[in-house]
């Protein structure tokens, strides 16, 4: 037995030790890699597609699918859907779901959105509305006021 | 997941890295062989959707897998006119001492592939841009899609290289829905190179250790499987640089060529790369001014070296943007309109200085990876005062990164501290690595463990100094009397 390859052995171990003694390595290690959250074990124990979206983006993006749901329940062609920004729900106390940008909502729903500042805001048919926590609902545009005082509104938190 | 398709991708991207590899003859040891076919060929295969496209063929499952196959035999040609028995690696095992370091390098890689397959692509810059792109391109079969008549006020991602978008359709057809698992393609071949570079250069305990210091940087093990374009652009500029130093070790023209290709490769993955590139040409510029070449010469070398990466920054500019997005394109747009102000540069370093380098941010990004390497540097400079012609070219890359990334930020506005240029400080860090290891008392260091790890009666002896015959004594001659 080579004692010296035995200590270079143990040294090593020995760095190792310290190097995740540094508080900061200490934290990333159990916080970002050993996390048991989301241990490898238990994430292998599902590997359905969808289920792997909702872990990954949460409440947000079940939102988003429930938003998508309901417009094919209720049929709708063509929507246009007026999108508040996420700046307007903190104002209204909404911290825990985020609204994407158009392109991002496309992306998950397939349904063409706008903002308030969008160049074609105007042809927008259906809306989103939030009234107070978890109060969001969707409606279609009925008239051309309705829509302006909604882009008026939502305008304001677009910076 | 489909792993008929990911073995067929992943022999395609080695067949046709090696085939590219060949038409380089370089001399490179089989490990670093094995490495950079698997980094080229992905590259090369990225374009295969977009020859689909051109041809106007629907981009499908089939239209894809053939045009693959057709690719990879294309470019297995050179492989197959001059056949030679592939040379296999002799396979050393890992020193006892090795196995902590590596075993905790394995583990990191292992959770790196694996949330590269898991994860959904979560980056806003990706998912309003070249995901957005390439899942609607699988779902529509074609790569103009109903995403461009959708408001797409608020990004400008689509506008970016082809590179991703490419990588996401073959694998989303190909492999699984996610695609990404192109990125642990990279990652793996790229940690063993650096392991590789590490090991010729130090005992396997330090190199062990270093390896695990390098892959052990936060932000850097994270981008291996969140995808963006940084960790691609670090992998192809830090090979082409690794190259260019060869090059000027060897002089050797064949290794500058590849190191253009790869430098040129870093271009296609981020097109601002070309900035650095050019500043970087002032490192071959002094090594030929200083040995004197023929004017001609320097001319063509450098003429190389910026044209190269052009061409690709031409493909990604001029052909992928004109023919896949039909959105009207002005690359003014994105500069700075007040150049004359030369202050915001200097703004501009000093922001990357005190949010970056020196700040809390700093230190979740990287760790305590650069104040290890700054601490080092200013020991060689106090201690040891000597540095090999590979450390001060290294130091000469990490220069370049520090002084180019700023004259970006100040060109392009959009080029942020928080995400563009914190991405973009990546690029230094294996040079950082490479200077590292190159360090004169990390090399001392080395070869006293190395010393210490012999037995005994295999130990370099000490010299001894011993005079090798006695000193000779000159007798004054006798001061002659005056008379």
């Amino acid at each position: 037995m080579n004692f010296t390859k035995f200590n270079l052995f143990l040294t090593a171990v020995l760095v190792i030790i310290m190097y995740f003694m540094v508080p900061f390595y200490n934290e990333w290690l159990f916080g970002k890699i050993i996390n048991t959250n989301n241990s490898i074990i238990d994430q292998a124990q599902n590997l359905d597609v969808q289920f792997r979206r909702q872990y990954r983006f949460g409440g947000t993006y079940i939102t988003l699918m429930d938003m998508k749901r309901f417009l094919e329940k209720h049929n709708a062609k063509g929507v246009k859907l007026l999108l508040p920004n996420n700046d307007y729900l903190r104002a209204i106390n909404v911290p825990e779901f985020d609204m994407p940008e158009p392109a991002v909502f496309y992306y998950f729903t397939g349904i063409n959105a706008v903002w308030a500042n969008s160049p074609d805001v105007e042809s927008a048919n259906w809306v989103i509305l939030i009234t107070k926590k978890t109060d969001i609902r969707i409606m279609q545009v009925k008239s051309k006021p309705q829509l302006d005082s909604l882009i008026t509104i939502y305008k304001k938190f677009i910076k | 997941m489909n792993f008929p398709g990911l073995i067929f991708l992943v022999m395609a991207h080695y067949l046709s890295g090696r085939g590219l590899l060949r038409l380089f003859k370089l001399q490179l040891p089989p490990v670093q062989a094995t490495c950079f076919s698997f980094l080229l060929g992905v590259p090369i295969l990225s374009f295969a959707p977009c020859f689909v496209q051109i041809m106007g063929i629907p981009i499908t499952f089939n239209s894809i897998f053939i045009t693959l196959a057709i690719w990879t035999f294309l470019f297995t040609i050179p492989l197959l006119i001059n056949f030679k028995r592939p040379a296999f690696p002799k396979i050393v095992l890992p020193e006892i001492y090795e196995l902590p370091f590596l075993a905790l390098c394995l583990g990191l890689i292992v959770l790196s592939v694996w949330r590269c397959y898991y994860y959904p692509p979560t980056p806003r810059d990706m998912l309003s841009g070249p995901e957005l792109l390439a899942e609607y391109a699988v779902r529509e079969k074609n790569m103009i899609s109903s995403v461009y008549t959708i408001d797409l006020h608020t990004t400008n991602n689509y506008f970016k290289s082809p590179y991703i978008t490419c990588l996401q359709i073959i694998y989303k057809l190909l492999v699984q829905p996610f695609g990404q698992l192109w990125m642990s393609v990279l990652y793996l071949p790229f940690v063993v190179f650096i392991y590789s570079i590490l090991r010729e250069r130090l005992t396997p305990f330090l190199a062990s250790m270093l390896l695990f210091f390098f892959m052990g940087v936060p932000d850097l093990f994270a981008y291996s499987f969140v995808m963006l374009y940084d960790y691609s652009n670090m992998i192809f500029f830090f090979s082409g640089f690794y190259f260019l130093v060869k090059y000027l070790e060897n002089k050797q023209t064949n290794y500058f060529a590849f190191s253009v290709l790869l430098f040129g490769i870093a271009t296609y993955v981020r097109v601002e790369t070309v900035v650095l590139i050019s500043m970087m040409a002032l490192l071959p510029l002094y090594t030929f001014f200083k040995e004197r070449m023929p004017l001609k010469q320097v001319a063509i070398r450098l003429g190389m070296m910026i044209a190269v990466p052009l061409v690709f920054y031409f493909i990604c500019i001029h052909i992928f943007v004109r023919l896949f997005v039909p959105i009207p394109f002005n690359a003014s747009n994105d500069l700075n309109p007040n150049l004359a102000d030369i202050s915001y540069f200097f703004e501009r370093i000093k922001a990357m200085n005190s949010v970056l380098i020196f700040g809390h941010q700093g230190l979740v990004v990287y760790g305590y990876f650069m104040y290890v390497f700054m601490g080092l540097l200013i020991a060689d400079l106090i201690f040891v005062r000597k540095f090999n012609l590979e450390s001060r070219y290294a130091l000469f890359g990490i220069t370049v990164i520090y002084f180019g990334l700023p004259l970006l930020g100040y060109l392009l506005p959009l080029f942020d501290i928080i995400n563009t240029t914190k991405r973009g400080l990546f690029k230094a860090i294996p040079m950082m690595l490479l200077y590292m290891c190159n360090s004169g008392i990390v090399l001392k260091l080395s070869e006293k463990i190395k010393n210490w790890e012999l037995p005994k009666d295999k130990q370099m002896p000490k010299p001894k100094v011993a005079p090798v015959a006695a000193r000779p004594v000159i007798k004054q001659a006798p001061k002659k009397k005056g008379k």
